[in-house]
């Protein structure tokens, strides 16, 4: 069905990008990850300021514009791994030792950084703490570049 | 004098460990990837030295033999390898250059025994595409590809 217009600008609608179709699509992080799918759209002065994404067992997240790597109706790409993905992943030592899940991250700002990060050891076990100079790497898992002293 | 036992001086050393240490325990790259569990130890009978160990990638994938050389240390959770094995490539999925999915990673080809050569994906119940090294952009917890998913129609399959 064509659609009927109301413009003075050379437009055609139908060859343009519909924020509607985005509703429901993938978010995908720099690395692959699949951050959640778009549940809004947020436009402030007429203009795109960013989407918010629904999460699993987590609040809706808003991630600015400024992320956006790649902006299609049928997926966004990210020019990060949002810092909020890390809660959940497994965390290990420099040395192999497993010691937890990472419950919670701290962040000062609402940038895509954190300054420490806590991890759950399980049951009737204290809370960890670690700074976020303590990992080596992220990816499935956290890789501490320092050996936990279980003692 | 009593004899000293000759276990005794091994079961004080902390740097011993024993078989019941490793296996069962998960394999991480030097990544961050879990790549599997160890199921085997390989041992060289004559000269009675472990030349590697063989990881359990996950339900229906190839059981992977890893060289001892790999091994950067045997922890007390998890042993970390410094190279990462191509069934790790297995199951990931690949995204398109506007991040729509076009499959999952059913085959990996190499060059001898490091760089990817091709990946075939799996894009529906019965189709298969094999897609040369040159198209893929990034590797990380999945994959993207360079190009887009009208273009991968354009790549010569055997």
């Amino acid at each position: 069905m064509t659609i009927d217009k109301i413009t003075t600008n050379d437009v055609n609608p139908e060859d343009e990008f519909s924020l509607k179709k985005l509703v429901g699509k993938k978010i995908i992080s720099k690395s692959g990850r699949i951050v959640g799918t778009v549940q809004d759209i947020i436009i402030k002065n007429y203009s795109i300021i960013g989407i918010i994404t629904t999460r699993s067992f987590a609040s809706p997240l808003f991630i600015d514009k400024i992320y956006f790597d790649s902006f299609k109706e049928d997926a966004i790409i990210l020019k990060i791994d949002p810092v909020t993905c890390i809660v959940g992943l497994n965390v290990f030592d420099k040395n192999g030792r497993k010691l937890g899940k990472v419950t919670n991250i701290i962040r000062e700002t609402n940038n895509n950084e954190f300054s420490e990060f806590f991890v759950n050891q399980g049951p009737l076990k204290k809370e960890l703490n670690f700074k976020h100079m303590d990992i080596e790497t992220i990816s499935q898992n956290v890789i501490l570049n320092i050996e936990f002293d279980s003692k | 004098m009593k004899d000293k036992s000759p276990f005794e001086n091994v079961s004080n050393d902390k740097n011993i460990i024993t078989s019941d240490d490793i296996l069962g325990k998960d394999v991480i790259d030097f990544s961050g990837h879990t790549i599997g569990m160890i199921t085997q130890l390989h041992i060289d009978k004559n000269n009675k030295a472990i030349v590697g160990i063989s990881i359990d990638t996950g339900f229906m994938k190839p059981l992977v033999f890893v060289g001892i050389d790999l091994v950067k240390n045997f922890g007390v959770d998890a042993i970390y390898i410094s190279k990462t094995p191509s069934s790790r490539y297995l199951g990931l999925l690949v995204f398109d250059k506007n991040g729509i999915q076009v499959g999952k990673v059913i085959k990996v080809k190499l060059y001898g025994s490091s760089a990817i050569k091709s990946l075939t994906i799996s894009t529906g119940l019965v189709k298969k595409l094999k897609i040369p090294a040159r198209y893929l952009n990034k590797i990380a917890i999945n994959i993207f590809l360079k190009i887009s998913i009208d273009e991968l129609s354009e790549i010569e399959q055997d």
